[in-house]
């Protein structure tokens, strides 16, 4: 996520902090995600004699929920599609994206034309369509919704990319290769990939949360994972009527949502004000 | 005018996938209207009148041709003219959506550029969190937790709009403050966020420096370079956002009862009422193409480098 | 014009409170709210298409129909006076009363006749249809303005339950066009539009007498958490269909008061009789020994209903009495399943979002039967097509029946090549009883027949019961006369009693 000192210096250059805050409110969630399953390997099923929704005490220190499983075990667990499908919703949407991007900046301007104008046509379609198209006919696999999620980001990707390699210094440094005699694929896979890699590093990094919220709504509104999953977006659906009784069943997995999402867009934050050099 | 005859054709392109993706929804609306007491004779009998035993092609080049002719049809649900309907639930998501987009349009580039100014300045890191967490905070988390503190528990406000009609939402607004406030929350802080990291950005670039060396006035390079830079890079998330407000918010509405256009869609979908989800995908796509390619003229015009060497 | 009525509709204090007590009713008090999810269903006040339970509510509002059930399903006279049969059961003379239609006129035999047989003709869409198609309609006739003659195409001594069947409301001969409905019920016709607002006005010329609120509003909203946070901040005054937490929060809120239907929903596994492989009965046996229902209820339901004994109509009228409970026998169960040479068998359960408890039930019926050697998958389609596409895929499924006469559940859903036999359960036996009991007129004797059909279907049918649940709908503390009643039962529902502050 290094971005090139520009030769500007800071006007107030400071020394650099740990972003602990930051740290923190990402690493629990993703934590959790990835220690989680193995902390609680246990059956979420109901244990025998469980009442749903009973608050925090006795053998669930989070209490139960709606269907009267262990909170604590559902959290630990609920986290890996999470963080995993915004991970790879992001993978796919890149691994798409960067070589469309790529073409488009090439040399030839009617494939520009043609890459973009359909890019924008995905852009226009209604990705519900699909994800409701998709829950209704069973794939409620949790790749699908991903897989969508992934899709929908390809024009914004594809857009960053390609700008980054038409911006006016790429572009002269590209013709000075081209003279050297080096061959396309070199141009295109070697100078320009690390052209883009700093913004589209950048841009991957808010893109998490854009991903991982697009795969909450959709959970939530009951178009992704079965309703039975410890996902944390299905748990604040299925709990979100017993916000009073059972309060824990629906702010811990949603405030672990919003870490996740605060955390991710400090770092953000952090590496666009250190590509300025400042912090 | 290029441009233009393209974005009709993208359009149309859309609506071609969302007719083959539709057919791909299983049952029909005979089998949703007549539901679990309805007998495969009704069954039948109803999807004969509604005109379902045509296939899906020929209806679709049937609804394609009358849409030329300007006839929107009618909804095979409710058997209303599908302008009827969508004209309603228009009326609810521009209540809903022209105050949302009004707050962002003032807001966003008023915060993001008053904390870009001062990046890392007291105000400016407690505007940027707020913004942050706001930005974070899912929209159901959001208004779920606004619902339930504010309205059921505080009482200040209504909790949902169930049983109004648009012109009840505008004889109405105090019902308006907390899907709005939902709604508004993550494009403003998105956008706030963006215009902050642009102006901070531009404020050390290279050509504002430049600028400086030339001895023009810090005002100056602000008004005439910092901003139109800042905003045009904007332009495309600002974009976006119009397109989100405008095309419906399914789960605000979901969650507040509002019967707009994102709800329109969902249940047009839930019914196979085909022609009217085609209708909606139009209206969708028509909404962010156009949107689209104003931003586009507006990033060439506010910023020009960025599309020169295109 | 809409929004004209609108504001001033919502005129007063009302919408903007939630903190008093006496304020928490939606408005001013003689205009009453009712929130009903209305998603899927056709809109049109059409009421011989009335697939939903709002659709039922504005019909109830409107319309008449010529009896009513009772909250045990029993037939009560309602637009009819009386009604009676000759000694063969195939000819019924139904006496009206005295009633007006909105516009003044009187209802006649003949606006029996046209509704009738237009609920029965297939293009309509009646619920009721295939019961009011045993009418011959050539031989059936108007007998004076306030006397009919309905005569069968086969004797039928149950036949006066379609009386009160939903979709057989009776409409102004000729009628065809519902967009400014006339009727007969205690409200008129204000103005709706389809997926919105449908709005009533008291009519004093009832003949039950003028209804208490001089408006009706009758309001969508299909999320659950919708009607619920309406009714909790006062914008409504009645939320319909609520269930598990919603039903624990309403318990808790002192300005709210639930009307809870007990055992009003019969929760339904459906096991295909005639596919592979539960065409073995061993499967099907093992199947209700296998499943554990106390748990099921506790869970799924939210403990909101009780153990089903695998029979439709706990609590109705000619459910048999006496019947040995249910109990879970996880080694018989296991016994029968390797004896039928079905050890570790696979099959997909068909789920949806229908009804919220089918999901949680799918996956603890799926613990459970693990436990007996069978494994079953649970597969969720989407809800609006949902009844569609288990009418022809795969060999088990979820469903759920509200309250209606035990006879013509065992007609339209058990009997062999029924319309709505889900299970595809054919049986000669069967299919004898029932058509025994149709020409039985005694009452006792008939439902002693019936009786012994339905312990038949219990073993055999496929279709089990596993929980009667709860029907649950909410009102403001400020609302008066409304009583917790079955879903079609006459007091669901019923606004002309409704008094308001």
């Amino acid at each position: 996520m290094s971005a090139p000192d520009g030769p500007y210096a800071p006007p107030r250059a400071r020394r650099p902090r740990l972003p602990w805050a930051a740290l923190v409110l990402l690493g629990v969630p993703v934590l959790l995600a990835v220690l989680g399953p193995l902390l609680y390997g246990g059956d979420l099923a109901p244990a025998d004699g469980a009442l749903p929704s009973r608050p925090p005490g006795g053998q669930h220190p989070l209490g139960t929920d709606v269907l009267g499983r262990d909170v604590l075990g559902l959290v630990l667990r609920g986290g890996a599609s999470v963080v995993g499908g915004a991970v790879a919703a992001l993978a796919v949407g890149m691994a798409v994206g960067v070589p469309l991007g790529l073409l488009a900046a090439g040399p030839s301007r009617r494939l520009d034309e043609v890459v973009m104008r359909t890019s924008d046509v995905l852009l226009a379609f209604p990705g519900l369509l699909v994800l409701m198209t998709l829950a209704a006919t069973g794939h409620r696999a949790w790749g699908w919704p991903v897989a969508v999620a992934g899709l929908l980001q390809v024009p914004a990707v594809a857009r960053l990319v390609r700008g980054a390699a038409l911006a006016p210094g790429a572009r002269t440094v590209v013709e000075a290769l081209r003279m050297q005699g080096h061959g396309w694929a070199y141009v295109q896979l070697r100078h320009l990939v690390r052209e883009s890699a700093g913004p589209l590093a950048t841009d991957a990094a808010g893109r998490f949360t854009t991903v991982l919220y697009l795969l909450a709504s959709a959970n939530f509104l009951g178009l992704g994972l079965p309703a039975s999953s410890p996902d944390w977006a299905v748990l604040v659906e299925r709990n979100r009527d017993a916000l009073f009784l059972q309060p824990a069943a629906v702010l811990v997995p949603a405030g672990l949502l919003t870490a996740l999402c605060v955390g991710g867009n400090l770092l953000v934050d952090r590496a666009l004000a250190r590509g300025r050099g400042l912090m | 005018m290029r441009r233009c005859l393209l974005a009709l054709l993208q359009c149309l392109v859309v609506l071609v996938a969302v007719f083959v993706v539709g057919t791909r929804l299983p049952g029909d609306t005979a089998d949703v209207l007549r539901g679990e007491l309805g007998t495969p004779e009704q069954v039948e009998a109803l999807r004969a009148r509604l005109g379902l035993d045509e296939p899906a092609p020929a209806r679709f080049a049937h609804w394609l041709g009358r849409l030329f002719t300007g006839d929107l049809g009618t909804s095979l649900t409710t058997g209303v003219p599908v302008g009827d309907d969508l004209g309603r639930r228009a009326g609810v998501t521009l209540a809903l959506g022209v105050p949302a987009l009004l707050l962002v349009t003032v807001l966003a580039p008023l915060v993001g550029t008053v904390s870009g100014l001062r990046e890392g300045s007291r105000p400016d890191r407690a505007l940027n969190a707020a913004a942050l967490v706001l930005h974070s905070v899912p929209e159901f988390v959001l208004g779920l937790l606004l619902v339930a503190s504010l309205s059921l528990w505080a009482g200040l406000l209504p909790a949902t709009a169930v049983g109004m009609e648009p012109g009840d939402l505008l004889a109405r607004p105090a019902v308006l403050v907390l899907p709005v406030t939902v709604l508004t929350a993550r494009h403003l802080c998105d956008l706030a966020r963006q215009v902050r990291a642009g102006v901070a950005a531009q404020r050390h670039g290279a050509v504002a420096e430049h600028l400086r060396l030339l001895g023009l006035r810090e005002r100056t390079v602000v008004l005439r370079h910092v901003l139109p830079g800042a905003l045009g890079a904007a332009a495309q998330q600002y974009a976006r956002c119009v397109e989100g407000l405008l095309g419906g918010a399914v789960l605000v509405e979901a969650l507040f009862g509002l019967r707009g256009l994102g709800d329109g869609f969902v249940e047009a979908v839930q019914n196979r009422d085909l022609p009217l989800v085609q209708t909606y995908a139009l209206l969708f796509a028509g909404t962010a193409v156009a949107v689209n390619l104003v931003a586009d003229l507006v990033a060439h015009r506010l910023a020009p480098r960025r599309e020169l060497t295109a | 014009m809409l929004a004209a009525g609108g504001a001033l509709a919502l005129g007063g204090a009302g919408l903007l409170t939630g903190c008093g007590g006496d304020t928490r009713d939606g408005g001013g008090g003689d205009r009453f709210r009712a929130a009903f999810t209305s998603g899927g269903s056709q809109e049109t006040l059409d009421p011989h298409v009335a697939p939903n339970f709002v659709d039922q509510a504005r019909a109830k509002a409107l319309y008449d129909t010529l009896g009513t059930y009772a909250d045990d399903m029993s037939v009560r006279p309602r637009l009819a006076r009386s009604w009676e049969s000759d000694a063969s059961g195939t000819r019924w003379r139904v006496l009206l009363r005295e009633a007006s239609w909105h516009d003044g006129k009187p209802v006649t035999a003949k606006d029996v006749l046209h509704s009738y047989r237009r609920a029965a003709d297939p293009e309509t869409g009646s619920p009721s249809q295939v019961l009011l198609s045993a009418i011959d309609f050539d031989a059936s006739r108007a007998d004076g303005a306030r006397s009919v003659v309905l005569v069968l195409k086969a004797p039928n001594f149950a036949f006066p339950t379609v009386f009160a069947g939903p979709g057989t409301e009776i409409v102004p001969d000729g009628t065809t066009d519902f967009r400014k409905p006339v009727g007969s019920g205690p409200f008129t016709y204000v103005s709706f539009t389809p997926g919105g607002t449908a709005r009533y006005r008291r009519w004093a010329d009832h003949w039950d007498g003028a209804p208490h609120v001089a408006e009706l509003e009758i309001v969508p909203a299909n999320e659950e958490s919708a009607r619920l946070n309406a009714l909790l901040s006062g914008q409504v005054h009645y939320a319909a269909d609520m269930a598990g937490a919603s039903v624990e929060r309403l318990r808790q809120d002192g300005a709210t008061r639930l009307l809870t239907a007990e055992r009003a929903t019969a929760q339904q596994l459906l096991l295909r009789t005639g596919r592979a492989p539960f065409d073995d009965p061993r499967l099907i046996r093992a199947v209700r020994l296998g499943i554990d229902r106390e748990a099921l209820v506790r869970i799924a339901l939210a403990g909101h209903g009780e153990p089903g004994d695998d029979l439709f109509g706990l609590g109705l009228h000619g459910y048999p009495e006496g019947l040995a409970p249910e109990e879970r026998d996880v080694d018989e169960a296991r016994r029968l399943v390797r004896e039928a040479g079905a050890d570790g068998l696979r099959f997909t359960v068909e789920t949806s979002s229908v009804d919220a408890a089918w999901e949680p039930a799918a996956d603890l019926m799926a613990r459970q039967l693990a436990e007996v050697g069978l494994r079953m998958s649970v597969n969720t389609r989407a809800s609006s097509t949902y009844f569609s596409e288990i009418r022809t895929k795969g060999v088990a499924a979820f469903n759920t029946t509200s309250t209606l006469p035990v006879s013509d559940f065992l007609q339209q859903r058990v009997r062999g090549g029924a319309a709505r036999n889900q299970t595809q359960y054919a049986s000669g036996r069967f299919d004898a009883l029932l058509d025994r009991a149709r020409t039985t007129r005694d009452e006792r004797e008939r439902l002693g027949l019936l009786a012994r059909a339905q312990r038949l279907a219990r073993a055999e049918s496929g279709l089990l019961v596993w929980a009667f649940s709860d029907a649950n709908d909410a009102v403001a503390r400020s609302v008066r006369g409304l009583r917790a009643a079955p879903p079609n039962s006459r007091d669901w529902a019923r606004f002309d009693r409704v008094r308001v502050g």
